[in-house]
């Protein structure tokens, strides 16, 4: 049995190496790799072609590469954006409470009122489409529940007795906030932001599965798998089938990264 | 009484947070780069500048956003949403067929998803470790991180294209007009779609009655009910649906919004005629009417399991039909 | 020819958990433990909370958790207890009293969560009688209870059934002696109708009410089996050091701990009636939020300096929110506190406030994520004596909260709350949880530093013996 805080090691190191691969070899392939070779079209997977091959003679490993980059990098621009509004609305609204907790509160509900993908799809929509939409769309739209994890987590070390006896041990506020309550956040902020990363990806994949953003042959995930699509009928299986593997391979490991660094965070089930 | 006011309380909050909703909706779609009048008349006309002037007077294109956007919520309100682009008929008329077709395939998969969920919750939670869960998990896991249109695209090369056993998409078989389908004809294109749908739902409430069922039954209350000499199906039945239901329910009712995205994409691949297949081609065919007054339903749908939500854990709840306050 | 009803032989019990790295720990926690009860016997197991002695009680009903290893045998009227026979005694033949009202399930109105069988139907309304519980509770969700009458409701289940053996677990925890006393009746009047009674407290003093005979627990075994009658004098009757230690340390007695010898028996400090009074609490109200009736109405009274005071009421009479009130954290809705003539409110957050407050769960009032060294660094604490004085050893300061036990912790808290700037300290049922000796020693190290320093003292507590002993006066917070 190995214990948590080794697996955990391995698996963050697999997962930045994965990552990091995918992103340098997926920008700086040559786009020979993932081009069109008409010789080479619709063959199944082999040593020469691992994923196989599609109508246009794409190699479907290479592309799914150049796919997971472009993924990777929205993933990124969510994590950062999103993240950094939900740790400053949550905190912000705990902190100050009365009517700006209320309008805090009220702006993450009318976020979560309309479908998560119908509000992609009217972002990217006022955007004007295009990879720029798919982008921003995704980057401004996974801050509310974290922002409601974190303004709760804010709140709870706010009110808590030890708190409490810091401030009658005539601690400022800034002191209290700098030594107790960062300490609780920034954790809790971090396993927040690793776990907005799946969700991004998963996101931009359906964006571009449904045909926004960017043009059905080009190396995106959910481009691949739209354009396999058409080909269900006629038996080419592995044209959706690896790309979306890798995508869900990337996306577990996130998960569960997320749930073992929670984990380790907390000093309590730290030693298990 | 008091869950009166409870009810109208959140009532309320609802109807403010969909009238926000829709102007953000508006503000959204008028802010996309397109000349409204042009997309209105649709992309291969060949009129003239003044009837195309006169497009915009009746629309009120010509006027600032704030006065379009009440006329367009008035005549909405009024079962008014325009004229649809694509289909070139009303869009309420489109809406309505759409929304029909839309709702018996979420109802089927949010039925689903409840029912399989739960029970495989509870058979994992009471037998934590043991074969059964492990493998049950391990499935749930997977399948809450897969996207939905991919199960979908495995769905139909599997059960469609490999094995033939349903139909390669589409809500009844083609060329037939919709009242020449039986039913048994719609249910087998349905079932489909429908479980396709269901998955990320059965993982998410499996995984979640799970951790709920494995916590009430470490709980104080049951561990007394033990030590009462309660049988283990009194003690299932007296305490543990309780404790698990409520959370189960709301998940379900809160799931709508992604049970609404899951739709739009699971109607892309089986190419079924409802609300999320409007969608996409409202937006990527730009047909504005109909895109607005989709957002709209999509936001009523969120708004409707919300509120059954918010409803459903008053009336079951002690401690909210009691009207009573915590305080520590 | 035995005629117990329960027999406990060598119980050990131990838990497996991962340790650092690779290791396995196992921590036991009971060791070859036995004991027996005689029908129409009061057995009550004494030791400090979290000593693990509910395991026993776990052990004999079968309701331990999964990872709990244990060896030695139990027998119930001559018969070895297994898994098989415990599932067709629990609940008939031997019953349980759990220790809190967390136990009652907070979705099940009373009559429905009480009845299991139609038979109990008739039981259930003589034990509401005896219990003095009216008809009306029967519909009340547990949340709708007090605290005492959820004890009582649990008490009751007890008298549900013609039971041989009754395992009770800390049935009186923050009631007052009063109510406390008239709990633990209802369990020697069990034990007159011919049951065996197994009582579970960490309270000496209250065992020895109602106890035939009394097991002193100590890290996980018995160190002392004695008869109540044994209990006199100095302990000279006692076999073991630790239980006459006990004794002795109960504040009608010497209220000694032994480790040193601080002597509060003294008089104190003659206090001088002209002396100022440096806390005045002015016409205080208040009410929680969203419920009109007060918790609090009108309370006024002033503190001395370097004078003990006691404050002396039962669960559900405000007294953690009057503490909260008097060292400023929370606002009064009505009437102000001063201290020295300013109010204490505007100290709160800007100086270490003269008035610092003790409260009675250590675990909540300590960052869990700091290691103990960290939390004295926080107020500047380095007084070693102070340190030594307290009993706090060098190695629990590298710990983090969670791996020292309560008592350990409350000296951690109160050696914080002893800044060179504290003027008046309130301790809000700090020692409720502790066992005898451990409280005794928390109360010698605060006495004699207060009277070292001129520090005056509000206890807060539901313990008259406990108050009697240690305050110059008593104020009795009536329920309102």
């Amino acid at each position: 049995m190995i214990n948590m805080r080794t697996k955990t090691l391995i698996l963050l190191s697999v997962l930045l190496v994965l990552l990091l691969g995918f992103l340098f070899i997926g920008i700086s392939m040559d786009p020979e790799l993932y081009g069109s070779h008409m010789v080479n079209r619709l063959k199944a997977p082999s040593f020469e072609h691992f994923f196989g091959t599609d109508y246009l003679g794409h190699d479907m490993f290479f592309r799914t590469i150049r796919g997971m980059a472009f993924s990777i990098i929205i993933g990124l621009c969510a994590c950062t954006i999103s993240g950094l509004i939900a740790i400053a609305l949550g905190t912000l609204s705990a902190v100050c409470g009365g009517i700006v907790d209320r309008v805090v509160l009220w702006a993450v509900d009318l976020a979560m009122s309309i479908p998560h993908l119908v509000l992609l799809i009217l972002i990217s929509f006022a955007l004007g489409g295009g990879v720029k939409g798919v982008m921003i769309a995704v980057a401004l739209t996974h801050w509310p529940s974290l922002t409601r994890v974190i303004r709760a987590e804010v709140l709870r070390i706010k009110t808590s007795q030890f708190v409490k006896q810091s401030k009658q041990f005539g601690k400022s506020n800034a002191w209290i906030a700098f030594h107790h309550v960062v300490p609780h956040i920034l954790p809790q902020a971090i396993v927040g932001i690793v776990l907005l990363f799946p969700h991004a990806i998963l996101h931009e994949s359906a964006l571009t599965f449904l045909g926004f953003g960017l043009p059905l042959d080009s190396p995106a995930i959910g481009a691949i798998l739209s354009d396999a699509m058409k080909f269900i009928t006629t038996g080419q299986w592995w044209l959706a089938f690896f790309p979306g593997l890798i995508l869900i391979i990337l996306v577990l490991m996130l998960f569960s990264l997320g749930d073992n660094i929670k984990r380790l965070l907390n000093p309590q089930t730290a030693q298990e | 009484m008091r869950l009166t006011s409870f009810c109208l309380e959140n009532l309320l909050r609802l109807v403010l947070l969909l009238a926000a909703a829709s102007v953000i909706t508006f503000a959204l779609v008028s802010a996309a780069p397109i000349d409204p009048v042009q997309a209105y008349a649709g992309p291969e006309n060949k009129l003239s500048p003044e009837q195309l002037a006169l497009i915009a007077e009746r629309w009120g294109f010509d006027k600032p956003a704030p006065e379009r956007y009440l006329m367009w919520i008035t005549s909405l309100l009024q079962g008014d949403g325009g004229i649809s682009v694509i289909f070139q008929r009303p869009v309420t008329e489109v809406l309505a067929e759409r929304a029909s077709a839309s709702l018996l395939l979420m109802a089927t998969s949010w039925i689903l998803s409840g029912v399989l969920g739960f029970v495989s919750g509870i058979v994992c939670g009471l037998k934590p470790g043991s074969l059964a869960d492990k493998l049950i998990k391990a499935v749930c896991v997977v399948l809450a991180a897969a996207p939905t249109f991919w199960i979908g695209l495995l769905a139909l090369s599997i059960f469609s294209v490999a094995l033939g056993w349903f139909p390669m998409g589409h809500a009844a078989p083609v060329g037939l007009t919709p009242d020449e389908v039986t039913i048994s004809q719609r249910l087998h294109h349905l079932f489909l779609p429908a479980l396709v749908l269901s998955v990320s739902g059965i993982a998410n409430i499996t995984l979640q009655t799970r951790e709920k069922t494995i916590e009430i039954m470490q709980s104080d209350p049951v561990v007394f009910a033990i030590a009462r000499g309660e049988s283990k199906f009194q003690i299932i039945r007296r305490h543990l649906l309780r404790h698990i239901a409520l959370p189960a329910v709301t998940l379900q009712f809160a799931s709508i919004s992604e049970l609404f995205g899951g739709s739009v994409l699971a109607e892309q691949v089986f190419s079924y005629p409802g609300l999320g297949n409007a969608t996409v081609n409202a937006a990527l065919n730009v047909d504005v009417p109909l895109l607005l007054a989709i957002a709209m339903v999509s936001a009523l749908f969120v708004f409707g399991g919300n509120l059954a939500a918010n409803i459903f854990y008053g009336v079951i709840d002690p401690r909210i039909k009691r009207g009573y306050d915590s305080h520590d | 020819m035995n005629n117990h009803v329960i027999e406990v032989n060598k119980l050990s019990l131990s838990f497996t958990s991962y340790g650092r790295g690779l290791s396995q720990i196992s921590t036991t926690v009971l060791k070859e433990l036995s004991l027996s009860v005689d029908a129409g016997e009061v057995y009550a197991l004494v030791g400090s909370s979290g000593s693990g002695k509910s395991l026993l009680a776990e052990s004999i009903l079968g309701i331990l958790p999964k990872n709990a290893e244990t060896s030695g045998d139990i027998s119930f009227l001559g018969k070895a207890l297994g898994v098989g026979e415990l599932s067709q005694l629990r609940g008939k033949e031997i019953v349980y009293v759990p220790q809190g009202v967390t136990n009652l399930d907070p979705l099940l109105k009373v009559k429905p969560q009480l009845l299991l069988t139609k038979e109990m139907e008739e039981r259930k309304s003589e034990a509401f009688e005896t219990l003095e519980l009216g008809d009306e509770v029967d519909g009340l969700y547990p949340f709708e209870l007090s605290g005492g009458m959820a004890r009582r409701v649990l008490v009751s289940t007890a008298l549900l059934v013609d039971a041989k053996l009754i395992v009770a677990d800390e049935p009186t925890p923050g009631m007052t002696r009063e109510q406390a006393r008239r709990t633990l009746q209802f369990f020697k009047d069990m034990a007159r109708d011919g049951k065996a009674v197994l009582l579970i407290t960490h309270d000496l003093d209250l065992a020895l009410e109602i106890a035939d005979t009394i097991g002193v627990f100590h890290e996980g075994s018995l160190v002392e089996e004695a008869k109540r009658e044994q209990f006199y004098g100095d302990g000279e009757a006692l076999k073991s050091e630790l239980a006459r230690r006990l004794w002795r340390a109960l504040p009608q007695n010497e209220f000694t701990d032994a480790l040193d010898q601080i002597d509060t028996s003294q008089e104190h400090t003659s206090l001088d009636a002209a002396q100022e009074h440096i806390l005045e609490a002015r016409h205080i109200s208040y009410s929680y939020p969203g419920q009109k009736e007060p918790v609090l109405k009108d309370v006024s009274f002033s503190i001395r300096s370097g004078e003990l005071v006691g404050l002396y009421g039962g669960s559900g009479t405000g007294k953690s929110t009057l503490a909260q009130i008097l060292s400023g954290l929370i606002k009064a809705s009505e009437g102000d506190v001063l201290f020295d003539g300013k109010l204490v409110r505007d100290m709160v957050n800007s100086v270490a406030n003269p008035v610092q407050l003790i409260y009675q769960h250590p675990e909540l009032a300590i960052n869990p994520r700091w290691r103990m060294k960290k939390v004295l660094e926080e107020v500047g604490q380095d007084n070693k004596d102070l340190l030594e004085q307290a009993g706090i050893k060098e190695e629990w300061l590298k710990r983090y909260s969670y791996e020292l036990s309560g008592g350990e912790l409350q000296r951690f808290c109160v050696v914080r709350a002893l800044m060179p700037s504290t003027k008046v300290l309130i301790c809000d049922e700090i020692s409720t949880m502790l066992d005898a000796y451990t409280q005794a020693h928390i109360w010698n190290v605060l006495t004699s530093y207060a009277q070292a320093h001129n520090l005056s003292l509000l206890i807060i507590s539901h313990n008259d013996a406990l108050l009697n002993k240690l305050c110059d006066k008593i104020i009795k917070l009536e329920n309102l």
